[in-house]
């Protein structure tokens, strides 16, 4: 078991979203979060993460296996690409910086500084750092964001060689990502969804 | 957490502004100070302690809210934070740049600052030691008072609140180091108090600031 989640329930600073989550993730699978905005997606994430305390629960997962793409991308705008990925191969201490940037055919945007690329590419190398961390847990929040179909199709193609190799992967998203359905564990996290607030609690 | 440092290094290089911004601050204090008092060698003497040190100390102020504010803005300090490398050492390395890009280019410059208050050369010497033993210090505490203020949208205001109180001692030792010197008489016991505030800083420090990050990342 590389991931598993019971009892789980976390919320947005004081006020709970979700309660009661539990699953579980083997190697070589992927979970993906399904839900309207608002709904706890990226909370849920960060929860998984460590970032942010769940509320309560227990979350099991082998320290130093997963790594985290956010709504931010985490590059440097001022410094170039290759500056940037490598970077985060000293931090990780990867070898496989070579590889990564030829399964992300990165080769012609090397050089450019961060700030003189698209949304899509700084989102495929946000993507390409996933990747280089050599981490077996990914753990992904919307990582399709503003990526073309091509695009989402090759970073398809890189998460299934990913899962190939007994990894794992946390995605949230709303787009249909071409995996292998054998693979793939659907949540819709409207099941999870704590009572509301009634406005009588509030004090405003 | 060399690669951090060298990242941070290049970043502040590459804008510029900071470190700019930093030397022509101390610079204009250190000029315009001894234009409002009346032209005497002997009160600009008793001054040049306070006044280097002050001036040190406000371009440290000024850059004090850049330590971490970008790297939250795009992101990166919460993948670092859950990154191989502990929070501390980020911390430690990002510390470091800011004192590298901040305070030494300032004690560089005190030999030729120090020709414009008639101060001799031994003198200069013990300006220069007095910095480099307390200005780590500076950097440390301001990183700390900088993570306290992380979460809030116009932090900046609380944060010289914050940290001007904390940078009290350094600046009483560090004056008193260069005014002893100046007299001849012994600087043993101010120094030590000085490297004692800079080490003690170092070592506590990085771990209440990571604490203080973390609890503002989520």
């Amino acid at each position: 078991m590389a991931f598993a989640v019971s009892n789980l329930s976390c919320g947005y600073q004081d006020i709970p979203l979700l309660s009661n989550i539990e699953f579980a993730c083997n190697n070589g699978k992927a979970i993906i979060f399904q839900g309207e905005n608002g709904v706890g997606k990226s909370t849920l994430l960060r929860c998984l993460t460590g970032l942010n305390p769940p509320m309560s629960g227990i979350i099991s997962l082998e320290p130093g296996t997963h790594v985290y793409l956010g709504h931010s991308n985490a590059l440097k705008e001022n410094l170039s690409v290759i500056a940037n990925l490598i970077f985060w191969k000293n931090i990780y201490g990867s070898d496989n910086i070579d590889d990564t940037i030829s399964s992300f055919k990165l080769e012609n945007i090397l050089t450019l500084e961060v700030n003189s690329l698209s949304a899509g590419q700084k989102r495929l190398v946000a993507l390409a750092r996933i990747h280089l961390s050599q981490r077996t847990c990914w753990i992904l929040d919307e990582p399709t964001t503003s990526l073309d179909k091509q695009n989402v199709e090759l970073f398809s193609k890189i998460l299934c060689h990913h899962l190939d190799k007994q990894g794992t992967a946390i995605i949230s998203t709303h787009l249909k990502l071409e995996l292998p359905l054998n693979n793939l564990q659907k949540i819709d996290l409207k099941s999870f969804k704590s009572t509301p607030i009634k406005l009588d609690d509030l004090q405003c | 957490m060399l690669t951090l440092l060298k990242r941070d290094l290049t970043l502040a290089f590459r804008t510029g502004s900071s470190l700019i911004l930093g030397i022509a601050f101390f610079l204009i204090i250190l000029v315009i100070i001894p234009l409002s008092l009346e032209p005497s060698k002997k009160i600009l003497i008793t001054i040049a302690p306070g006044i280097f040190w002050v001036g040190v100390l406000l371009a440290c102020l000024l850059s004090l809210d850049r330590i971490f504010q970008l790297d939250i803005e795009d992101g990166t300090l919460e993948v670092l934070s859950i990154s191989p490398l502990p929070i501390e050492g980020t911390i430690l390395a990002k510390t470091f740049a800011h004192w590298l890009t901040t305070c030494l280019p300032l004690i560089l410059l005190v030999p030729i600052a120090s020709i414009l208050y008639g101060i001799s050369k031994e003198g200069a010497i013990w300006i220069i030691i007095s910095l480099l033993s307390g200005t780590p210090a500076l950097s440390m505490i301001g990183a700390f008072a900088a993570s306290l203020t992380l979460g809030l949208k116009r932090g900046s205001l609380l944060l010289s609140l914050l940290v001007l109180p904390l940078y009290i001692p350094t600046l009483i030792f560090g004056t008193e180091v260069i005014r002893k010197s100046m007299m001849d008489l012994p600087v043993t016991t101010p120094l030590v108090f000085l490297i004692a505030i800079t080490a003690s800083s170092i070592a506590i420090l990085p771990i209440l600031t990571g604490a203080a990050i973390k609890i503002n990342l989520r």
